[in-house]
């Protein structure tokens, strides 16, 4: 096997220190990996913050709007539950190894599904109303993403394609309901809604140790659960790690690969039709709005990757997302804008993760001199370190 | 052991103690290894003995960990194979690198110095023309490499090397993919490139009779060690396989006579096209019989893959029957051939028969998770699931305690072993075997075919596709040639099998079957 070796300059620079990258046949731990990648990416951050607001105030404030509150934590927890069920969309279309671009797409339709239900049945309310509005979503989360689903496995089009470009789609179509009868009188500027709506249509909220949040909190753990115990214990799990492991095995073991690559982006899709209906009827927002998702969709993509397609992994990282877009957004009371704190922040710290990702497969070796041996009449000169191609046999 | 009788004539390259570790795995330990100006020297060992290691530290491609290398007489270090290059040592890899869309010309001339700093077509078909009369070495500079027999595209790899100005070339396995007639013209290649050109060549063999039949000197390695160098005309083919394996192997194998049962497997007519929809299999009649072997030999190419897959439901008819054991599937999947009592070992058993990325308990339950007890209703049973995976590790001798254990862990002839452990289990009456022994080292290929002979003598009709001429003819009670899709000779009788005949069929001389 030919080891990939680090750039020729990098390689210098450490031979110099006496230090070698040296690359993994085995990666180590991922989850560690990206924990450790987002906590040097925090600490980055916070130092960043503060050479730019160079306020003593911006980090308590950060505290204060995170974990350092009651109400910190319900903003975190409800910034996490829609993300957690996007990421958990995204991850399940992971396991066979394709890559739903299209959740914020699928979000949005979910939503759509649930405000219409919702506005046209008034003579339903609480607990069926709501298991309609949900049931409702997934379908038309799963509709959204049905064309792609079938072009991939039957006609190899490529998901990543179709997928985001129906996100357009899905984005021009609310701003057609959003305009049309259902729209509030209300709304104004560049932000388009509906009337908000009904109160019945609503999830109840939770509270526990007087932190107040979203029910779709909840049903996101649910769905996590599920699905967990579904990819691990059925035969469905079991043929969707087949074929993500291989798709010729998949077909060898008499696995129906297209209609099985089908089934799992149908599931995607709707599971990311729920985040969007539990974001919509959870949280702050009150109708079918513009400003729904504000990238819950992509930013879902980001949370199933930084897990590494894992579902209980999923919750964590859904978590540690929500938190630092609440940092983000407690710098809005500061100069720096709620977009470009939580962007900012969330796309640097995705940033650190990539580079951990690839430098799990490495490992730092300390380089040994002279352990090559020399020519007999050489010997008297042993290799400086420096050389880098000594090998630093076993330690 | 190394060649103290050097005598008058240079070494052109000597390696003193070369290790080579893959993390705790010692490729290489310890070896000498010396060549010779002009001489053909053979590589000879077992798969992973470190044939292929030590010549990759040569050639540039790894560093050694230990040892150093001295090119006539003086110190080198050759750090990547631009070094080595050159000093004039080239290497042609098994898989020949070559890039597929492109011309022969293209190829000759893709990140080499010499290159001209204008290419047009014309001007490097020129040049490629020119290097071809130089070396002797017929191609056709304006093909592209995908319109090429696997025997051409190893010309143009050698052209390639040559062109760069290796005075040293290094073929690692260069016969493995080559019909016989093409290993003949290959063995007079070699020969002309030695004796005229005055080129030193290193001959990478698993191959005893091929190593004997074609360098003058012979090297053995075993397990990363060097166990001996000797000139050819001292070798016979059994000290040196003692060498190699550390003992002796049976080179004739006495066949149980087997009594015949029903025709299990009927298969007339078949058409079938391949990936690029062209026809790859026209009007071919197979039938297997309870007990027998029926081996199909021919070159890798030929409809071979085509052959198995439409056998297992894996590629679709254009034409033709199959039934098995009297049912018909001739519009069937693959999970009803299953159901038939099909069994399959296919040729690339790490992307087709095995789930890499998943653990030995999930691989061996590959046939078996759509049936109770490992499942129940949408259900997988995780315990019964773990007792099917321990009960065929067992069966298959598989020295392993714990079957989680990712099945990349294995190395191949333990995988194979689980693999054709799971097909047997699965197959009742048919089984379709394709190249079971690629790539396994002589230990786990000798074990193998004994399992096939098993249950070949329980009465499993087998199907045996092979490139290996010798283990067709060992194993097989018919022999049928594959050539461009369609049977061409078919050989009954087991004591008059002619490697000579049938090597002609295969490579398209057509004559009347015996």
């Amino acid at each position: 096997m030919i080891k990939r070796e680090s750039g020729r300059l990098g390689r210098w620079a450490m031979g110099c220190l006496g230090w070698r990258l040296e690359q993994r046949t085995e990666p180590r731990n991922q989850t560690a990996h990206r924990l450790a990648a987002i906590v040097v990416g925090v600490v980055i951050a916070l130092i960043a913050v503060q050479l730019a607001i160079g306020d003593e105030d911006a980090f308590d404030r950060i505290y204060r709007g995170t974990v350092g509150s009651k109400r910190g934590w319900s903003n975190i927890l409800d910034l996490a539950a829609p993300l957690l069920l996007t990421g958990l969309a995204a991850a399940v279309a992971l396991k066979l190894r394709r890559w739903n671009v299209g959740v914020e797409g699928q979000f949005f339709m979910g939503a759509f599904a649930a405000v219409a239900i919702a506005f046209q049945i008034e003579s339903m309310s609480g607990a069926p109303l709501l298991a309609l509005m949900f049931a409702g979503a997934a379908l038309c989360g799963a509709a959204w993403i049905a064309v792609p689903a079938i072009a991939r496995a039957y006609l190899n089009v490529n998901e990543i394609l179709t997928t985001l470009m129906l996100n357009f789609v899905a984005i021009l179509f609310l701003a057609y309901v959003a305009t049309g009868p259902w729209r509030n009188p209300q709304s104004q500027g560049s932000i388009l809604a509906t009337r908000d709506i009904p109160e019945q249509a609503r999830l109840p909220g939770v509270e526990v140790a007087a932190v107040e949040f979203s029910s779709g909190l909840l049903l996101g753990i649910a769905v996590a659960v599920v699905l967990w115990l579904v990819f691990r214990s059925t035969t469905f799990g079991y043929m969707v790690r087949t074929v993500g492991g291989s798709e010729k095995a998949g077909s060898y073991a008499g696995i129906n690969v297209r209609l099985l690559s089908v089934a799992v982006l149908l599931l995607s899709g709707g599971v990311a039709g729920v985040a969007g209906v539990a974001h919509m009827t959870g949280g702050d927002t009150n109708a079918y709005a513009t400003s729904l998702s504000n990238n819950t969709g992509y930013l879902g993509i980001a949370v199933a990757v930084l897990a590494g397609g894992s579902f209980p992994v999923v919750v964590l990282m859904a978590g540690i997302i929500g938190a630092i877009i609440s940092a983000g957004s407690a710098l809005r009371l500061l100069d720096v804008g709620s977009e470009l704190g939580s962007f900012g922040l969330t796309g640097f710290i995705l940033l650190m993760a990539a580079i951990g990702e690839g430098l799990a497969n490495y490992r730092l070796r300390r380089e040994r001199p002279g352990q090559e041996t020399l020519p007999p009449g050489d010997q008297a000169s042993p290799a400086p370190a420096a050389s880098g191609t000594g090998g630093s046999s076993g330690t | 052991m190394t060649s103290a009788d050097s005598g008058s004539v240079p070494l052109a390259v000597q390696m003193r103690g070369i290790v080579k570790r893959f993390d705790d795995f010692v490729a290489v330990n310890d070896v000498d290894f010396d060549l010779r100006a002009g001489e053909v020297h053979a590589l000879l060992g077992e798969n992973g003995a470190g044939k292929t290691t030590l010549m990759n530290v040569l050639s540039g491609l790894l560093r050694p960990d230990r040892g150093h290398i001295l090119l006539n007489g003086e110190p080198a270090r050759i750090r990547a194979p631009r070094d080595a290059l050159r000093r004039g040592i080239g290497m042609v890899h098994q898989h020949y690198r070559l890039v597929h869309g492109f011309t022969v010309a293209e190829n000759i001339h893709l990140g080499w110095d010499a290159s001209p700093t204008v290419l047009t077509p014309a001007r490097i078909e020129e040049r490629t023309r020119e290097l071809s009369d130089r070396f002797h070495l017929e191609v056709d500079p304006a093909a592209r490499i995908w319109q090429l027999s696997v025997g051409e595209q190893q010309r143009v790899a050698i052209l390639r090397t040559l062109a760069r100005g290796a005075r040293i070339l290094i073929l690692d396995e260069p016969t493995a993919v080559l019909a016989p007639g093409e290993t003949d013209q290959l063995f007079g290649m070699i020969r002309q490139l030695s004796s005229e050109s005055g080129r030193t060549i290193v001959f990478i063999s698993h191959k005893l009779e091929e190593a004997l039949a074609i360098s003058d000197r012979v090297t053995v390695l075993r397990g990363g060690r060097h166990m001996g160098t000797h000139a050819a005309e001292d070798c016979s083919p059994r000290m040196l396989s003692q060498e190699m394996v550390g003992r002796s192997i049976e080179f004739t194998r006495q066949r149980e006579p087997v009594e015949l049962g029903e025709n299990a497997l009927v298969a007339e007519a078949l058409s079938t096209t391949d990936d690029r929809g062209l026809p790859a299999l026209r009007d071919v009649d197979v039938t297997v019989r309870a007990g027998e072997i029926v081996g199909v030999a021919g070159v890798a190419g030929n409809g071979q893959r085509e052959l198995s897959e439409t056998l297992t439901g894996l590629r679709a008819l254009t034409a033709g029957r199959i039934h098995v054991g009297g049912q018909d599937l001739s519009r069937a999947r693959a999970r009803d051939f299953l159901a038939a009592g099909v069994g399959h070992i296919p040729e690339d058993r790490y992307a087709s028969g095995l789930v890499l990325t998943e653990s030995i308990e999930h691989n061996a339950i590959l046939r078996a998770f759509q049936h109770p007890p490992v499942r129940r209703g949408p259900l997988l049973v995780q315990g019964a699931a773990r007792r099917f995976a321990r009960m065929l590790a067992k069966t298959v001798g598989l020295s392993i305690s714990d079957v989680s254990a990712p099945v990349r862990s294995l190395s191949g002839g333990n995988a194979q072993r689980l693999l054709t452990g799971r097909e047997l289990n699965a197959s009742a009456h048919v089984l379709v075997v394709v190249h079971p022994t690629r790539g396994l080292d002589v230990g786990a290929i000798e074990e193998v075919q004994q399992v096939l002979l098993r249950a070949r003598a329980t009465g499993v009709a087998i199907l045996l596709i092979s490139e290996d001429l010798n283990e067709v003819m060992r194993l097989s009670d018919r022999i049928l040639v594959l050539y461009r899709g369609a049977i061409v000779g078919e050989f009954t009788d087991p004591e008059q099998f002619d490697l000579e005949e049938i090597g002609l069929l295969m490579g398209g001389a057509l004559a009347a079957a015996s």
